[in-house]
């Protein structure tokens, strides 16, 4: 941890704000999400109503160890996993001609548009460069046997 | 060093993420079946497959009326421009300009066993079809399109009110 940079805590504010933010409507409102789901007609009624239990909880755990420094690198993959999956599912809507809400912050964020994969694939972007920093960082500095190291070296 | 090459080398650490993962889904589940307002699971399946059921049936302008009179409630389909100069009496309207959000926001009071009858201007207009398939994801069991629309109703001299409702 002690290799993290102001530039670097802005980033992980920036993702884990947001991740968190988008996850807590959802979780308080999760039947207005599933219909969310259900209008991109991605997935079926059961499956829609899955995702809509499970998704936030995933932003939300992420978030905060993206903020926290929990399990860095892990939930940095899984936010860009994230990220990456909502860029093409906003892609594959708009050109299926589906012009139905986000759902991106459960009830607030308007109908969909390249407004919102731009903004997916720049948080992409962002959560990218945080992942090479951390490797960078990572590869620079001499192994030291402190537990943030172990985290973020793939040990397992 | 060394170590450190070979830790980039496995630089996507599975485990923990699907250690993640399952703890969300943990998590999930017991926001959904512990805490009150969780996704019901049971009977939407089902709601909807009465829905689709009920697809087909499709209103005629004399369907229409009949309902009209047994005082089923109609839902306007077109603009609110539209809807503000004519309609039919005691209509709702549910514009495609709504966000989906205003929409559940909208139909929120209206309960989802009864029986509603959706119109848009004329055959050719694709809003009630639109709404249509909203309020049946939205679990709305009973729900038919009037067909011939407004045009087709006014025509036929039904009641109609609203701003122009003099004529």
């Amino acid at each position: 941890m002690q290799n993290k940079t102001w530039g670097q805590l802005i980033l992980r504010l920036i993702i884990g704000g947001i991740l968190i933010y988008a996850a807590f409507s959802k979780i308080v409102h999760p039947q207005e999400f599933y219909l969310s789901v259900l209008e991109y007609h991605l997935v079926g009624d059961t499956l829609s109503k899955i995702v809509a239990l499970w998704l936030p909880w995933i932003e939300v755990l992420v978030g905060v160890g993206v903020l926290g420094g929990i399990w860095f690198l892990p939930n940095l993959r899984l936010a860009q996993l994230l990220f990456a999956g909502f860029t093409i599912i906003l892609i594959v809507t708009l050109f299926r001609g589906i012009h139905t809400d986000c759902g991106c912050f459960g009830t607030a964020g308007g109908r969909i548009s390249w407004l919102h994969v731009l903004g997916d694939v720049i948080l992409y972007f962002l959560t990218t460069l945080l992942v090479i920093w951390e490797q960078i960082v990572s590869n620079v500095q001499p192994a030291q046997p402190n537990a943030d190291n172990q985290n973020n070296s793939g040990k397992e | 060093m060394a170590l450190r090459k070979k830790s980039t080398l496995r630089a996507v650490p599975v485990f923990k993420m699907v250690l993640i993962i399952v703890f969300a889904g943990v998590l999930g589940v017991f926001r959904n079946f512990v805490l009150p307002g969780g996704i019901d699971f049971g009977t939407s399946g089902a709601q909807h497959a009465t829905a689709q059921d009920t697809l087909s049936e499709n209103l005629t302008l004399e369907q229409g009326y009949v309902l009209y009179q047994q005082g089923v409630q109609f839902l306007d389909a077109r603009s609110h421009e539209k809807f503000q100069a004519a309609r039919i009496p005691g209509a709702i309207n549910i514009p495609a300009e709504l966000t989906f959000q205003e929409k559940v926001e909208r139909t929120d009071s209206l309960d989802i066993s009864a029986k509603y009858i959706l119109y848009c201007n004329d055959a050719e207009c694709p809003l009630a079809d639109e709404l249509y398939e909203f309020l049946q994801i939205a679990g709305f069991q009973d729900i038919h399109i009037m067909v011939p629309g407004f045009d087709g109703w006014q025509k036929a001299g039904y009641p109609v009110e609203g701003e122009s409702d003099a004529e």
